[in-house]
């Protein structure tokens, strides 16, 4: 059976979302960048033109494109715009998968049997996420996810490309295996193709499955699928209802710092985000990871795993504790910490026989209730002053699949 | 870009139609201004009551207000020049 799918991408999302809302940024180089932060988040096609790109710091940036505007960024109306755009997708097909705050998938197989044109699917889209977001995006189509996303990223921004199923050989016969960078070959798989002689795409599909397994393992079989141009996963418009994995946040400092209570205090803000949502799941996890990025951007991290599963703050700090112990004394300043909680299961709902425990669990409910009325941090722990004035910002690390949901 | 985060409670007056809510001035510090053009408008949430924002031109600056719905207060968030 014969697949349409879509792929929308938001082209320099956060940076269009703000010349957007602001009139005065509108055709200007801007880039965005967190509170107190000079690492270039996105920068807008103004700004790219100069060569200014994601991840440079601000005096990077300036030196390319001294006009440059920086902006500081707000997680909430990304967040917003994204369910926004969710929305508009929505009104063509159910089938719809939000990928990233910025990717979304759409099957639109069923509507295009009834001979609607699939381009025409795209543009109204286009035209209504221009209408009512003031942004644009490039929409791929391709009879999968994997031909939709590469369809996605020939033309931005604004652009429109459909691939069919009978063009895939020639157009793969000429595109270099670095093109298919975010579908699944990363760079160093690219490289090492490249230094087995494997160029283009379609070299790859043509490639020996047993070749690219013995260099690859088990990959060996979803590259050459991918140099195929095939792809049988299904968009997933169950909306993050899928399995929880992890439960995780981290946080970039309003600057860097050797400071241990504060990145102590940093570590309890993560924890009780961590325990709040890891509760709102009804989960509980058995192994503990902590992460640090230094000033330079190295990175440290470590882990530990617990013979019993896990869910109040309290238990997660503690060991959290004992894993960041590990990292000092601390050889750089440090720009950010990390924790998540993993090899989760459902929470247990047995009757607890120690009076303390159960007491735990009660309070723990009623701090979360409380925090769920009135707003994140209503109620926490005195430690986590310390890393409120020193700066938290409102919505920190990635955002999770979970934000990205919306109510159908 | 400068700019200034103010938070403070405002008075505004807004127009509510259709569902949709459009902010035609606001008063801070004593001051009236006339809002010439409602620029983005953005949802998020703080615990469980739902707060609109939008960000308004007075045609020189860009204002970010905002108006928890369910406390029904309008707040001045923070002020921008280019």
């Amino acid at each position: 059976m014969t697949r349409t799918i879509l792929l929308i991408d938001m082209n320099a999302f956060f940076a269009s979302v703000e010349q957007a809302m602001n009139p005065a940024l509108r055709g200007k180089p801007i880039i965005v960048c967190g509170r107190g932060r000079t690492v270039v988040t996105t920068a807008s096609y103004e700004a790219r033109v100069f060569g200014v790109k994601t991840g440079m710091n601000l005096y990077q940036a300036k030196q390319a494109c001294p006009q440059v505007i920086a902006v500081e960024g707000d997680m909430s109306r990304y967040i917003d715009a994204s369910h926004n755009i969710q929305r508009i997708a929505r009104e063509f097909t159910d089938q719809v998968e939000m990928f990233s705050i910025d990717e979304c998938f759409l099957d639109v197989s069923k509507t295009c049997r009834n001979e609607v044109d699939p381009q025409n699917i795209a543009r109204a889209i286009k035209h209504t996420i221009r209408e009512k977001l003031g942004v644009t995006c490039s929409i791929g189509i391709g009879p999968n996810k994997v031909v939709a996303k590469i369809a996605s990223k020939m033309q931005k921004p604004d652009g429109l490309i459909e691939i069919r199923e009978k063009d895939i050989p020639v157009l793969f016969a000429l595109m270099a295996v670095q093109k298919l960078q975010g579908v699944g070959v990363g760079r160093h798989i690219s490289e090492k193709l490249m230094s087995m002689g494997i160029t283009t795409a379609g070299q790859l599909g043509n490639t020996p499955l047993e070749k690219l397994m013995h260099h690859f393992g088990i990959m060996g079989y979803r590259l050459k699928r991918i140099g195929e141009g095939k792809d049988d996963s299904p968009v997933d418009s169950s909306g993050g209802n899928e399995l929880i994995k992890s439960v995780g946040h981290s946080h970039t400092f309003p600057r860097d710092t050797r400071d241990i209570s504060i990145i102590r205090s940093y570590m309890m803000m993560l924890t009780e985000k961590v325990g709040l949502r890891l509760r709102e799941y009804g989960l509980m996890g058995k192994t503990v990871y902590c992460t640090i990025r230094f000033g330079d951007f190295t990175s440290w991290g470590a882990q530990q795993g617990l013979k019993e599963h896990i869910r109040q703050n309290r238990e997660i700090f503690f060991v959290a504790e004992q894993i960041l112990a590990r990292a000092f004394p601390l050889s750089k300043a440090v720009r950010l910490v990390g924790l998540s909680i993993s090899d989760l299961k459902p929470r247990d709902t047995q009757q607890f026989l120690l009076k303390e425990m159960e007491k735990d669990t009660t309070l723990a409910e009623a701090v979360d209730d409380i925090n769920k009325k009135y707003g994140v941090f209503t109620i926490k722990a005195s430690s986590v002053i310390l890393s409120e004035k020193f700066g938290i910002r409102p919505s920190c690390g990635m955002v999770s699949k979970q934000a990205l949901k919306i109510k159908v | 870009m400068d700019t200034i985060i103010i938070d403070e409670r405002i008075d505004v007056g807004a127009v509510f139609k259709k569902n949709i809510i459009k902010p035609r001035w606001f008063v801070w510090k004593g001051r009236k201004y006339a809002i010439t053009e409602v620029t983005y408008t953005w949802e998020d949430t703080q615990g469980a009551a739902r707060v609109m924002h939008f960000a308004l031109s007075d045609g020189n600056t860009l204002f970010e207000v905002s108006l928890n719905l369910t406390s029904l207060e309008w707040r001045l968030e923070k002020s921008s020049v280019v």
